[in-house]
């Protein structure tokens, strides 16, 4: 998965940067000493916001197709930079507009859609608010030592073996333990935990398959010779968030 | 129309309706004491007196033999009801443990309940919670694995320091074998937790023991435990049609079980039928023997005799020709169980098919199985423990020349096996006996010399009297007999710990003589 990394951090603030500063010299006089540094400052910013592209990756680590432009920048600014100390201002104005716009405007934008990972966590700053915290109060941890853990399911063909949504834990100083689930999405999740005795991460098991450790399921829910239903052991998240109890057994 | 018609009517209706058992919860519990009035042998069935039993020193006919000294443990079920509740079947009341101690003073008396996990939840909800073998009860709480439904009630052994409360579907419970109070369940290894560990380990005479668990629908676990109590080795051995299996065998190089035609359905099972209910019994299928080489054991051989049930298995050994020989107690189907030791519950006397010693040899070369039976009913039968795995010639049961039911039993017997013969006492009908078990006498060393020690319920007195044979001379009447104050519940199976000191003193001159022979 790709995550917000310093990297992702430099491009972010040069490519902000850039785009103010673009502003800032759209609307002053040309031509001048001022517009010379602000430029050649502007030129260098987006060199940066380009060029740091090429140690940002998806999350099977090979570049996209928007690297392309990443090669297209690092290439035009040089130029536009060029045509204006060689006084071919038509050439640089219609470069440095097209640069402004495209490659700061249009592409920045597009990097918001919320499938990337700038739309991802822009969209996770502003949800914030809407956001609910699951409380899960364990009961019946049968000794002291190692720690008990939940795993949030939100899908019932997952529930319990497959692939949780989230897994938390706490040591497991007592009988009792507490472990938050927090930023759900309202919704309807089970939650199955256990006292991870021996701390291995792992449900334990005997010989014949039976758990060897304390387990348990959001409303005791309980399977006839098997683990219970994401039916039986769903429950409602309101956006208000919820508190709810698990006795292990 | 008598009482047992109207039960057993009422019963069978009951079932056509598809109504739960436990609907007629109240009703069997009233139906017992009205029917316990008429009927003092139903006092076997009766929940024990009080949580505790204690008497320091028991009424005393007779001399207690200057060598036997110890503690004769049993176990059995003792707690039939609560509340309004009473169970359905004999087999599933929580294990209560009683200890008679053999000391110069005399005889003492002790008794417990193993507290297990169900144990101690029932006692604090004041009811019964969880699912019992043989009674559907409604809303009852989930459970984790076997040991949820522990009730720890079929026998007790003294083994490596450790007492143990044995049941047969799940983990053996730790007991102080001073005081009795449970320590915990035992798990012989981390992933062995919770496994089945049967009621009737067989303990070899270099003190290593070897036992099994029915695993249901997979086949069976095995365990090998060395006398100093560290597991050898245990594993699972999968086979086909895993039937309730409750007692085996052992001979010098293999292991022996029975496997009755009476196999568990899992439909029946996640239906909600109890978990003796759940197994379904086929008079047209074999009674199949598995024999597994103790040092290999994928090394497996299968052989088959008539249907028939079978509990408990005396002794099997191999001859020189590898022919395995063992002694069983045959019944011809399980009725016994299924009816008989059910409608007990309720004070009715209910038919069912008798067990009958069963000589069986199994043939490696021709893989041909045979078997006969004597006429007498029997069951309970026990060897020499000196003998196990090797040829023995001393089987003791209890018996009965004419069955009154078929776990109503007359008196105890000594069958001498190569000549046929039985050397039997009768209790008289005044008289309910239990399971009778055999005390080498550490002094000798010949084959069945010792005592026969076993409880037996006096109907008329209504006490429990504990009598102590001349193991080689049945018919002379017990020794010496101790009476307790009251009478306590029918038990099933019990075992001998010789007391440390006699142990050590015939060890030591044993091992004088030895030296001096040399």
């Amino acid at each position: 998965m790709s995550h917000f990394t310093p990297v992702v951090a430099v491009h972010v603030a040069a490519a902000l940067l850039a785009l103010a500063l673009g502003a800032l010299v759209f609307l002053r006089r040309k031509g001048t000493a001022t517009h010379g540094w602000m430029g050649r400052a502007w030129a260098g910013l987006m060199l940066v916001t380009a060029i740091s592209t090429f140690w940002i990756t998806g999350d099977d680590g090979k570049y996209s197709w928007i690297h392309g432009l990443s090669v297209f920048v690092t290439l035009a600014i040089p130029l536009a930079v060029f045509y204006a100390i060689r006084g071919n201002i038509a050439r640089h104005r219609g470069l440095m507009t097209g640069l402004y716009v495209g490659a700061l405007i249009v592409a920045g934008g597009f990097s918001l859609s919320p499938d990337r990972l700038l739309g991802k966590t822009l969209l996770g700053l502003v949800s914030h608010a809407e956001a609910a915290d699951l409380r899960v109060d364990i009961q019946g941890v049968p000794a002291a030592g190692g720690r008990v853990l939940a795993a949030l399911f939100d899908r019932a063909e997952d529930f319990p073996k497959g692939k949780a949504i989230a897994a938390n834990f706490a040591d497991a100083a007592g009988p009792t333990a507490s472990i938050l689930f927090t930023d759900l999405a309202p919704g309807e999740y089970a939650v199955a935990a256990y006292h991870d005795e021996n701390g291995n991460g792992r449900l334990d098991a005997n010989l014949m398959g039976q758990p060897i450790e304390a387990y348990g399921f959001s409303r005791d829910a309980a399977g006839m010779m098997g683990p219970p239903r994401f039916a039986d052991a769903a429950v409602k998240v309101e956006a208000a968030g919820l508190a709810i109890k698990i006795n292990l057994r | 129309m008598n009482r047992r018609n109207f039960l057993l009517k009422l019963s069978a209706v009951a079932a056509a309706a598809g109504l739960p058992a436990s609907a007629l919860a109240d009703a069997w519990k009233d139906h017992f004491e009205t029917a316990l009035a008429g009927n003092p042998s139903l006092l076997a069935y009766r929940s024990a007196s009080a949580e505790t039993l204690s008497t320091a020193r028991l009424a005393l006919s007779g001399r207690i033999p200057a060598r036997l000294r110890g503690t004769l443990y049993r176990n059995g079920p003792a707690r039939h009801d609560r509340g309004e509740l009473r169970y359905h079947h004999w087999f599933d009341g929580d294990g209560m443990i009683q200890a008679f101690r053999f000391s110069d003073d005399g005889v003492s008396h002790s008794g417990r309940f193993v507290r297990t996990a169900k144990y101690a939840a029932e006692a604090e909800a004041g009811r019964f919670l969880y699912a019992a073998f043989g009674t559907r009860l409604e809303g009852t709480r989930p459970v984790s694995g076997a040991d949820s439904l522990n009730v720890a009630n079929t026998s007790v052994l003294p083994f490596a320091g450790e007492l143990l409360a044995l049941w047969e579907g799940g983990s053996a419970y730790r007991l102080d074998p001073e005081t009795l109070a449970t320590l915990g369940p035992k798990a012989w290894r981390r992933d062995l937790t919770g496994m089945p560990f049967s009621a009737h380990p067989r303990l070899e005479a270099d003190g290593t023991l070897w036992n099994f668990g029915v695993v249901n629908g997979r086949g069976l676990a095995l365990y090998h435990i060395a006398a100093q109590g560290t597991l050898l080795k245990a594993d699972l051995v999968p086979f086909e049609d895993v039937p309730m299996v409750h007692d085996f065998a052992v001979t010098e190089r293999s292991l022996v079980f029975l496997l009755p035609p009476l196999v568990l359905d899992r439909e029946k099972r996640a239906s909600g039928a109890s978990f003796l209910d759940s197994h379904v019994w086929n008079p047209q299928a074999p009674m199949r023997v598995l024999v597994v080489d103790k040092s290999d054991w994928a090394k497996r051989r299968w052989y088959e005799l008539p249907a028939g049930f079978v509990f408990h298995l005396g002794n099997a050994w191999e001859d020189n020709a590898g022919v395995i020989r063992f002694d069983y107690m045959r019944a011809n189907d399980a009725s016994g169980m299924f009816q008989s030791l059910r409608q007990v519950m309720s004070g009715v006397r209910a038919p069912g098919e008798a067990a009958r010693p069963t000589f069986a040899a199994l043939n490696p070369a021709s893989g041909s199985a045979r078997q006969e039976s004597r006429d007498e009913v029997a069951e309970f039968p026990r060897v020499d423990a000196r003998m196990t795995g090797r040829r023995h010639a001393r089987l003791f049961t209890l018996y009965s020349a004419k069955p009154r039911d078929p776990f109503g039993f007359q008196g105890v017997q000594r069958l001498d096996l190569d000549s046929g013969k039985a050397d039997r006492f009768d209790y008289g009908a005044g008289f309910f006996p239990e399971e009778h078990i055999h005390v080498a006498d550490p002094a000798t060393s010949a084959e069945g010399s010792g005592w026969l020690l076993g409880t037996a319920i006096d109907l008329q007195r209504r006490v429990t009297v504990l009598s102590i044979f001349d193991a080689l001379h049945v018919s002379d009447g017990p020794i010496a007999q101790a009476s307790l104050p009251y009478a306590l519940p029918a038990g099933l199976h019990g075992n001998f710990a010789p007391a440390l000191s006699t142990a050590l003193r015939y060890s030591s001159s044993a091992r004088a003589r030895a030296s001096g022979s040399e």
